[in-house]
């Protein structure tokens, strides 16, 4: 699917060239080509609201905060200073990208609504400075922007600019379509299906909405920057509330999920605007451009780009792929741990640790060791705390009370997403893969950690290459070390549910980890797929991973661990060997109920 | 039958859970359905419920297909769950959660008797009335769980690990309580893990294993089976031939 | 301080302020029971003003304009979630509230063309007069903003309190899965919802145009000051969203007073990006959601 994607996307610039390059030479009356240019305006900053809309999730309702930034400068420092037009372009977007930093890396980590209306807030806010402040020209605004040029060489012919501009949406297309296919890409993916299993791979996910949020906010400056070149003045009206509906709704149109999608919707846009000029109904625009956003939201949530690229993928056939045959666990091997952890020392160790909600204390106080390459299985009546515990040293929930230590370091204070960077993997009880992406794409989340998450090499495409090369690998051997060749490019969902466990332990293995917490892997299986992930599980152990495992069926349990913990009321009751364990009194009572009680009953 | 599920399957999204369960409870019956967990017990009861789809199978209540009805309907069928850990609406009064116990019934007097036989029946929610549902002890909310869910007063009331996280003194309180609610009103289907509790107020029993009914039988009789264990803890014989497979392929491969 | 001052500036703050209450409420209802932030709140507000001018503006009869004006608010508000959210309902959370702002701007593009670009006005309930509260001068229209706001409270909170309906709506904001096993029809409640903050929305509207007149371009600043109001209320308690809203009137009035008019929307929103930041870099520096343990 990615080298179809490639496909595609040579497709989609082919044809943008062409119609870049023909429709200035079709339309030369100025009328047509403000037009162009305008539409061109625009898709700048679409491009930035497909990266924090389709890819972030966040909804930029006030991007025309940043390009009011950027025409204001624009306006300011040509006019009153003298600038260079390109110049003052660029320091517009410096201006907005830093403004962008300080407003969303506090409040990102917020609801996801906040960001919206704190944006909107800034808009409104940066419209009073306008219309108040003398310095930027009141209610009449700034007048006189000269005609745009670059360092000395003149863009005053309308054509030269129309290229100009396009070029500059080509250039933001390239960047979006650059980190949409990095592993930053993968990450906001994978955050927008599943924030924990984000997560559990490692991923930053307030970093990687600030950083769209930061360049999102630097398009939208410089397309405020090119608009007011081409209108020659600018006012607060120019950058109004509708400013930001339209790029919005342009995105939607043109297709949330698809740079190319953006430009494409940022055109469509602005010819549409005009149309309705032209047949002297510009009163309608607002209720056009508001029912186009809900119908298309409704009924077409991947917008015109989604539309094309599936009618291509039908007429090309790519989407057939045969069925997947599972093959043996270890068919295709993967490299054994470089350094496996020291026999003598203890690997994980929880000490004490205790956790209440409310008045529930659904751990409390238990303490025990995971050894070196060790399979251990926690185990226990429903509500006796297991997952709870599970999530404490993955950092999903924080302590009351306790230590949790792997390979001598504390780590019961470190979110799962540094938890992860130090080798832990995981795997959910229900189910959580990225139903956006491929087989293979989520596989290769789970390399995100040996990744560059630096977003300036990735978007200028200086780092990305080499290294997708090597995660592609490293996950195509997971995905082959479960018995899953053949299945890259399914999307999960199609996947039988015995193969969509595979997956996600594949996506777990990729994080190459030292330690697999898994909960309750067998759970929906049937007895040959148990069987099967049986073998898989002591597989891994082979490879140096130490496995901590909850888990309900027995036969599982008891057949594959070598130490077993059992849990009732959050409290440890006894732990040892499987055979040991099975016959205490203690257990049988947590798991069949203690028979006094029942008979006094 | 009250109740008849046959050949149910069903599961969440992509996780499929139960595999051809049938079962009946009988009008007037206790029946206990138990396993360990994770083995369905929670996802039949809601499948009965209409929270979960079916895939697969009929369920009938009164002789009358419900498979296919949604949640709300078949409260009004007179089906009424006491949630697996209660579910209770913290942050309303005690009174305020009965009352939402009798949503569907629009009749304002027969809700005030019915307010009345739960106070009398729990006289300790008499005086909490007014106290906020969050704030009492787990046994009290249980309490609380099945009066809101008896308040609309059903004909069968399913009951979700009434034992879950109370102290077995407390347990054998609120199984005390399932009994007498029986000679008060019926039938009841009781999901447990804890199988000496519920098998002993029950009529008849099922065991419930990796989704599939692993044995029926009249409550006594099961309570002193020894296959009753191994569904929990696990076996020699029969399909717990797993186990010993596992063990020597781990041994075949780790060499322990 | 004056407090003659102090009150001719806070008393009309209480005003406007007022409204912001009932759209903060307005907001905060309808995230209970749908989890969709509804960006057309203020809208409803626009929505019943401009209805309630323009029929007056057609020689309808004062009371049956006003009664047609709310009943507007609550079809066009029961409209929304019946018609653009509950399609959307499976969709990601960005995706519901994108839904609410294309339809905010589909009402405002609606107003604009039947009504016109023109602002409307209407005649005080009992006339243009006014009366005096310790040497500030007020419109009389005030006493009637403030009593039908109080009315509106009233009503919706003892609905909430007292109704069957309304405890399922509490119920439902509490825990939608118990709520559902008690019979509630939760989609049904929903649009209720829904139609009772349009029918709010759009009576408040209609009590403040004579104040400070209707124009189709008006919801977006209801919307945001009632959501701002909302935020600092915890954006969960329906009591304390009122008070934000109050606040955010009271804030509003003040900064016109002392600062000026034209920097008052800048006191207001930055107030709220402060809060915001504060927030963010300060208190609620949570976790992912734990992962909960199934069935």
């Amino acid at each position: 699917m990615v080298l179809l994607a490639r496909r595609k996307s040579l497709i989609a610039a082919l044809l943008f060239v062409i119609a870049v390059a023909v429709y200035p030479l079709a339309f030369p009356d100025s009328y047509h080509l403000g037009v162009g240019i305008s539409a061109g305006a625009m898709a700048v900053s679409t491009v930035g609201v497909v990266l924090l809309l389709g890819l972030a999730h966040q909804l930029a309702i006030g991007q025309a905060a940043f390009s009011m930034i950027g025409g204001y400068a624009n306006a300011i420092l040509c006019v009153r200073y003298g600038w260079d037009p390109f110049a003052a372009l660029l320091a517009g977007a410096v201006m907005a990208m830093a403004l962008a930093y300080v407003v969303a890396a506090p409040i990102l980590k917020l609801r996801g609504f906040v960001l919206a209306m704190a944006t909107l807030a800034l808009h409104l806010m940066l419209i009073v400075v306008a219309v108040e402040l003398s310095f930027t020209g009141g209610p009449m605004g700034v007048t006189g922007i000269p005609k745009f040029h670059v360092f000395g060489i003149s863009l005053a012919d309308d054509r030269a600019f129309f290229w100009f501009v396009w070029l500059l949406v080509f250039g933001a297309v390239w960047i979006g379509l650059n980190i949409d296919r990095s592993a930053i890409g993968r990450a906001l993916r994978a955050i927008a299906a599943s924030e924990q299993a984000a997560g559990s791979v490692g991923v930053d996910i307030t970093r990687h909405k600030v950083q769209m949020f930061v360049i999102g906010g630097g398009m939208a400056s410089v397309s405020g920057s090119l608009l007011v070149h081409y209108l020659r003045a600018t006012d607060p009206t120019v950058f109004g509330f509708s400013y930001s509906i339209n790029l919005i709704t342009g995105t939607i149109i043109g297709g949330l999920t698809s740079i190319w999608g953006g430009a494409l919707g940022a055109a469509i846009i602005i010819f549409l605007r005009e149309l309705l000029r032209d047949l002297a109904l510009p009163l309608w625009e607002s209720v056009i451009m508001g029912a186009l956003t809900v119908i298309v939201l409704i009924a077409f949530p991947r917008g015109i780009a989604g539309f094309v690229s599936r009618i291509y993928d039908r007429m090309a056939n790519e989407r057939e792929v045969g069925r997947v045959v599972v093959t043996e666990p270890g068919a295709v091997a993967m490299q054994p741990l470089a350094n496996p952890p020291m026999s003598h020392q203890p690997f994980l160790e929880v000490a004490g640790v205790s956790r209440a909600f409310g008045s529930l204390r659904a751990v409390s106080n238990v303490s025990f060791t995971v050894g070196p390459g060790a399979i251990t299985a926690l185990i226990g009546p429903n509500g006796a705390g297991k997952t709870t515990l599970f999530n404490l040293i993955g950092g999903y929930l924080t302590l009351d009370a306790g230590v949790v230590r792997f390979e001598g370091r504390e780590i019961q204070a470190l979110p799962p997403r540094d938890v992860a960077q130090l080798g832990i993997g995981r795997t959910f009880q229900n189910l959580q893969l990225f139903d956006n992406m491929t087989v293979l794409e989520n596989v290769m989340c789970g390399q995100h950690r040996f990744t560059t998450h630096a977003v300036l090499p990735i978007a200028l495409r200086l780092a990305a290459q080499r290294q997708e090369a090597g995660i592609r690998h490293a996950a195509l051997e997971a995905l082959g070390f479960v018995g899953l060749q053949g299945a890259e490019q399914h999307e999960p969902a199609v996947l039988p549910f015995g193969h969509q466990r595979l997956v996600e332990i594949a996506r777990a293995l990729a994080l190459r980890p030292r330690l697999l917490l898994m909960d309750e892997p067998a759970s929906g299986l049937n007895d040959t797929e148990t069987e099967r992930l049986a073998e898989l599980i002591v597989r891994i152990a082979a490879l140096g991973v130490t496995v901590l495992v909850v888990e309900h069926d027995m036969r599982l349990v008891m057949g594959l661990a070598d130490h077993v913990v059992v849990m009732d009321h959050g409290e440890m009751i006894a732990e040892g060997a499987p055979d040991v364990v099975r016959g205490e009194p203690a257990v049988i009572a947590a798991y069949l109920g203690q028979e006094a009680p029942a008979r006094a009953a | 039958m009250q109740l008849e599920l046959e050949h149910v399957s069903s599961g969440y999204g992509r996780s499929p859970v139960l595999h051809d369960v049938s079962l009946h409870v009988g009008e007037g019956e206790i029946v206990a359905l138990i396993g360990a967990n994770g083995a369905g017990k929670s996802t039949l009861l809601n499948t009965v419920m209409g929270l979960v789809a079916t895939s697969a199978g009929s369920i009938r209540f009164d002789g009358r297909a419900i498979g296919q009805l949604p949640t709300p309907a078949i409260v009004r069928a007179g089906i009424a769950q006491v949630p697996e850990r209660r579910q209770l609406f913290g942050s309303m009064s005690v009174e305020e959660n009965l009352l939402m116990g009798a949503y569907t019934s629009a009749d304002r007097h027969s809700v005030a008797t019915a307010l009345e036989e739960q106070f009398a029946r729990f006289p300790i929610l008499r005086e909490r009335r007014r106290q906020l549902a969050r704030t009492l002890s787990g046994g009290e909310q249980q309490m609380v769980a099945i009066a809101r869910a008896t308040m609309s007063r059903p004909r069968l009331l399913l009951l979700d690990e009434p034992s879950l996280g109370l102290a077995p003194i407390i347990v054998a309180q609120i199984m005390r309580q399932i009994v007498a609610l029986r000679s008060a009103r019926g039938t009841v289907l009781i999901v447990e893990q804890n199988a000496h509790a519920a098998l002993a107020i029950a009529d008849r029993g099922y065991v419930l294993e990796n989704g599939r009914i692993a044995l029926e039988g009249a409550a006594n009789e099961l309570l002193v089976n020894p296959a009753v264990q191994e569904a929990y803890l696990g076996g020699q014989g029969g399909h717990y031939a797993i186990e010993g497979r596992i063990r020597s392929r781990k041994l075949a491969i780790l060499g322990r | 301080m004056d407090t003659t001052v102090l009150l001719q500036l806070l008393l009309p703050g209480l005003t406007t302020g007022c409204v912001y209450a009932l759209v903060a409420l307005g907001f905060v209802l309808c995230a209970n029971v749908s989890g969709v932030v509804n960006f057309a709140q203020g809208e409803f507000v626009m929505l019943g003003g401009m209805a309630a001018a323009w029929l007056i503006g057609l020689d309808l009869p004062f009371v049956l304009a006003i009664l047609v004006a709310t009943a507007l608010g609550a079809g066009v508000g029961a409209l929304q979630e019946f018609l653009t959210l509950a399609p959307v309902r499976r969709q990601p959370h960005f995706i519901q509230i994108t839904t609410t702002v294309g339809f905010a701007v589909v009402l405002r593009g609606i107003t604009l063309i039947v009504a016109g670009k023109d602002a409307l006005s209407l005649p005080g309930f009992s006339g243009d007069g006014v009366f005096f509260v310790f040497g500030a001068i007020l419109p009389v229209q005030s006493l009637w903003v403030w009593g039908a706001t109080l009315l509106l409270l009233l009503g919706t909170f003892s609905f909430l309190r007292y109704t069957n309906v309304g405890r399922a709506v509490r119920a439902c904001s509490i825990n939608l899965q118990a709520a559902r096993l008690m019979g509630v029809n939760a989609e049904r409640l929903r649009v209720i919802v829904f139609a009772v903050s349009g029918a709010t929305g759009a009576l408040a509207g209609v009590v403040i145009t004579p104040l400070v007149l209707a124009s189709w371009d008006a919801g977006l600043t209801y919307s945001t000051k009632g959501f701002i109001g909302a935020i600092l209320g915890g954006f969960r308690s329906p009591a304390t969203a009122v008070l934000g809203g109050l606040f955010i009137g009271l804030l509003e009035s003040l900064g016109a007073g002392y600062v000026s008019s034209g920097w008052k929307d800048f006191i207001v929103y930055g107030v709220l990006l402060a809060w915001l930041l504060i927030q963010g870099g300060v208190f609620l520096r949570g976790r992912a959601g734990a992962v909960t343990g199934g069935p």
